[in-house]
C-alpha cells in the first residue's frame, strides 16, 4: 500500500539515535516470533562460522547422523498418506527427512508420497515432560516397520545418551543417540533400525530417558491414512516434466493456497512463484470477470509454495496461473578470466554449467580505489522468454553483485572485487539457477 | 562463566563467545520477527536467516559501540536488525532491477495520500525527499511522540516495526477496520503536524 511505503520510508530516514529513542521511549508492543530450536541453532552456527569463532560448549555428541532414507516411489503412481498436523509437530532433523516427501497443507494436514505399501506412524504434537535435569520436549516421533526416529530437546548443555522406545506390547528398542548441544539448549536425534513388525493404526509408546534422567514420556502415535494420488487433493497441471497440484482451503476470510510440485530430475525447485522483474509474486489469480487478486506469500522453511488471497464474497471460481518456477540444477565449472588493466577487453569464452552454456563476452574495470578494483564480466546466457528452461543465474564461489535483464530476469553482468594488480580471476561456478516455464493453470473452486 | 542479562553486554565487549551464544538465544525471536516482516515477500527464508545471522555478527563486531544509557540490548539489536534487513531488501530489489524510490517528487503542499516527507521538500530539490535534516527528523520524532497513545502504538507497530494489520488487530483484540481507522487518523494527524512545523509553527519545541 502506498501509505505504508511512504510512512515506513519516512521513519527509515531517521538517524539511529531517533530510532533508538522511538523504541525506548514509545515502547510499542511488538509481536515476537517463537523460533524453533532448529532455527536458532542454524543462526548460531552461521554466526559463529562467519566470525570464525569456535562455538562455546557445543558438543557434537555423535558423528552418527543417520537419517531415515525414505523410499521414494515413482511419482505418478504414488499414493498419498495424510495425517493432520505432523510437520508442525516434527521440526528439525526428523521433519527435514519427512519434508522431502511430505507437504503440510493447511486445513488438510500432512501429505506424504509413498508407494502405498509403507506405513508411518507419527506424533501429532510435541509432548513436554518434567525430568530431574529440567523439562524435556519430545518434538517428533516417526515409526515405520523398520525404523524409529525420535527427536527430543531441552535446556542446558547435557543431553541424554541412553534413550529407548517401549512399544505398546512391551518391546523395548534402544535408540542410537545423535544431536547437538549448545550451552543453553540441546537437541537430540535418536534412531533405531530393525524389524519392528507392522505399524499399528494406533500406538501408545513410551520414550525412556535413562542413565540419570529417569524419565518416561508416554506418546500417542497415529497411523497416516492414504488417498489414491495427489491430484485428488486439487487440480493438477504438468509442463516440462513438472507436475504441480494446487490445493485451496478457505480459512475465515482468506483462501490458503498450497502448491505441491512433483518432479524427477537433477534439480530442486525452490520457488514456485519467482518474481522476475518486480516485487510482485509470480503467481496470478483472477475470477471469471477478469478481476485480479493480490497474493501474499506465507513464509516458511520449505520452498515458496504457500500463499493466501482474499476472495470476493459470492465468487467461488478462480483461475490460478504460475508462469514459471525457479529451480537449482546440479553442476559446477571453473573458468579463468582476464582482468583488464584499464577500460574493457573482449572475452570469448564459453563454459557449460549443468548443461547450460554461459558465454563470457567482455571484462570491464569499472572502479579502482587503490586497494580493490571492481571488475564487471558481461555474460550471455542465451536466454529467451520463449525457452522452456533458461539459465538466469549462478553462484561464483565468491561475493558478487549482478545486473539482471529487465525483461527476462537473467544475468547481464556480474561484478567481483579483485586486487588492484591482479591479472586474472578464476571463478568456481556452481548452482545453476534455471527458470522452468509453464504456464501451469488451475481452476479452483472455493467452498 | 554464567551469562545473565546483566553481564551480557560486558561479556560481549570482552569477546566472550558464550555471551554471543546467550544473546542469540535470548533475542533471536525478536530479531527474526522483525527481519521476517521487512524481508517478507522479497527474500527467501534462507535470506532471512542469513540476515538474522548478520545482525548477531554485527552485534559482536560493534559491541563496543553499544551504550546502555541509550537503550536496552534488545532495542539496539532491533535497530541493527532494521538497518541490516532494509539493506538486504534494497539489494534484493536492486538485483531484480526494481527501482527503489523515496516519495514521488517534490511537492510544495501536502494533500491526503501525498508522501509525508514531501512536506520538507523544496520544489526544485528532489533530493530533499531522500534525506531529512536533523531538525526535520526531530520534528517527525516529536510528532509521533506526541500522538494519542492509542494511535501511536498502532502507527509505530505498522510503520516502524512493519507488523501486519492482521497481527496488530489480533494482538489488540480489535477489528481490522479499527486498525485501519487508527492508522488513517494517525497519518492525518502526523501530516497536519508536519505541515504546521514546515510553515514555521511551534508544534515541536524541545520542551514539549
Amino acid at each position: 500500500m502506498k501509505h505504508d511505503e511512504d510512512f515506513s520510508q519516512m521513519l527509515e530516514m531517521l538517524d539511529e539515535d531517533f530510532q533508538m529513542e522511538m523504541l525506548e521511549q514509545l515502547n510499542p508492543k511488538m509481536s515476537d516470533q517463537s523460533s524453533d530450536s532448529a532455527i536458532i541453532r542454524r543462526i548460531e552456527i552461521k554466526t559463529f562460522t562467519k566470525l570464525g569463532l569456535r562455538e562455546p560448549a557445543v558438543k557434537r555428541l555423535h558423528a552418527n547422523k543417520r537419517r531415515f532414507r525414505w523410499k521414494i516411489a515413482t511419482i505418478f503412481t504414488a499414493s498419498v498418506l495424510i495425517c493432520a498436523g505432523v510437520i508442525a509437530a516434527v521440526p528439525g532433523p526428523v521433519s527435514a527427512a519427512l519434508q522431502k516427501w511430505i507437504e503440510f497443507i493447511p486445513g488438510i494436514g500432512t501429505v506424504q508420497q509413498s508407494d502405498g505399501q509403507s506405513n508411518v506412524a507419527v506424533l501429532n504434537r510435541p509432548v513436554r515432560a518434567d525430568s530431574p535435569n529440567g523439562f524435556v520436549t519430545v518434538m517428533g516421533v516417526m515409526m515405520t516397520s523398520t525404523q524409529i526416529d525420535v527427536r527430543v530437546n531441552g535446556p542446558g548443555a547435557v543431553m541424554p545418551n541412553n534413550v529407548s522406545f517401549k512399544t505398546e506390547n512391551g518391546q523395548t528398542i534402544h535408540l542410537d543417540a545423535g544431536g547437538v548441544a549448545t550451552g543453553s539448549q540441546w537437541s537430540g536425534n535418536y534412531i533405531a533400525y530393525g524389524k519392528f513388525g507392522a505399524v499399528p493404526t494406533q500406538e501408545t509408546g513410551t520414550i525412556i530417558l535413562g542413565s540419570g534422567w529417569n524419565t518416561q514420556i508416554p506418546v500417542q502415535l497415529k497411523l497416516a491414512k492414504s488417498v489414491a494420488d495427489m491430484s485428488k487433493l486439487g487440480p493438477t497441471d504438468v509442463h516440462q516434466g513438472v507436475s504441480i497440484t494446487a490445493i485451496a482451503q478457505r480459512e475465515a476470510q482468506k483462501v490458503q493456497l498450497t502448491l505441491v510440485p512433483q518432479y524427477h530430475g537433477p534439480y530442486h525447485i525452490w520457488d514456485l512463484a519467482p518474481n522476475v522483474v518486480s516485487s510482485d509474486l509470480g503467481i496470478h489469480i483472477q475470477d471469471a470477470s477478469g478481476k485480479t487478486y493480490k497474493v501474499n506469500q506465507v513464509l516458511g522453511e520449505g520452498p515458496n509454495s504457500q500463499f493466501t488471497f482474499s476472495p470476493t464474497k459470492g465468487v467461488q471460481d478462480y483461475t490460478v496461473t504460475i508462469p514459471r518456477v525457479d529451480a537449482t540444477y546440479q553442476g559446477s565449472a571453473r573458468v579463468t578470466l582476464p582482468i583488464p588493466k584499464t577500460g574493457s577487453i573482449a572475452i570469448d569464452k564459453t563454459v557449460n554449467l549443468g548443461g547450460f552454456p554461459i558465454h563470457f563476452i567482455k571484462a570491464e574495470r569499472v572502479s579502482d580505489n587503490g586497494s580493490s578494483a571492481g571488475i564487471r564480466y558481461y555474460v550471455d546466457m542465451h536466454a529467451s522468454l520463449t525457452d522452456a528452461k533458461e539459465l538466469h543465474g549462478f553462484q561464483t564461489g565468491t561475493s558478487y553483485s549482478a545486473e539482471l535483464n529487465k525483461q527476462t530476469g537473467v544475468f547481464e553482468w556480474i561484478m567481483i572485487d579483485a586486487k588492484p594488480n591482479q591479472r586474472n580471476m578464476t571463478l568456481h561456478l556452481t548452482e545453476p539457477q534455471v527458470y522452468i516455464s509453464g504456464p501451469w493453470k488451475f481452476h479452483i473452486r472455493i467452498q | 562463566m554464567r551469562i545473565t542479562h546483566d553481564n551480557m553486554a560486558d561479556q560481549l565487549r570482552n569477546g566472550n563467545p558464550e555471551a554471543l551464544s546467550a544473546l542469540i538465544e535470548a533475542f533471536s525471536g525478536s530479531v527474526l520477527a522483525l527481519c521476517t516482516r521487512i524481508l517478507g515477500g522479497v527474500g527467501t527464508p534462507e535470506d532471512i536467516e542469513e540476515c538474522v545471522s548478520d545482525v548477531f555478527a554485527a552485534a559482536w563486531n560493534k559491541s563496543e559501540y553499544y551504550d546502555e544509557t541509550r537503550g536496552s540490548l534488545r532495542t539496539w539489536l532491533l535497530i541493527l536488525a532494521k538497518y541490516q534487513a532494509l539493506e538486504i531488501r534494497r539489494k534484493l530489489k536492486r538485483r531484480k532491477n526494481v527501482v527503489v524510490t523515496v516519495g514521488d517528487g517534490a511537492l510544495s503542499s501536502i494533500q491526503d495520500g501525498a508522501n509525508p516527507v514531501s512536506v520538507f521538500a523544496k520544489q526544485d530539490d528532489p533530493v530533499a525527499t531522500e534525506v531529512l535534516s536533523r531538525e526535520q527528523q526531530r520534528a517527525v520524532f516529536e510528532a509521533v511522540k506526541s500522538m494519542d497513545p492509542r494511535l501511536r502504538d498502532v502507527f509505530v507497530r505498522r510503520y516502524f516495526l512493519y507488523e501486519s494489520i492482521e497481527d496488530i488487530a489480533s494482538d489488540l483484540d480489535i477489528s481490522r477496520s479499527a486498525v485501519d481507522n487508527r492508522l488513517s487518523r494517525s497519518r492525518r494527524w502526523l501530516r497536519d503536524q508536519l505541515q504546521e512545523n514546515a510553515k514555521g509553527g511551534t508544534a515541536f519545541d524541545e520542551t514539549r
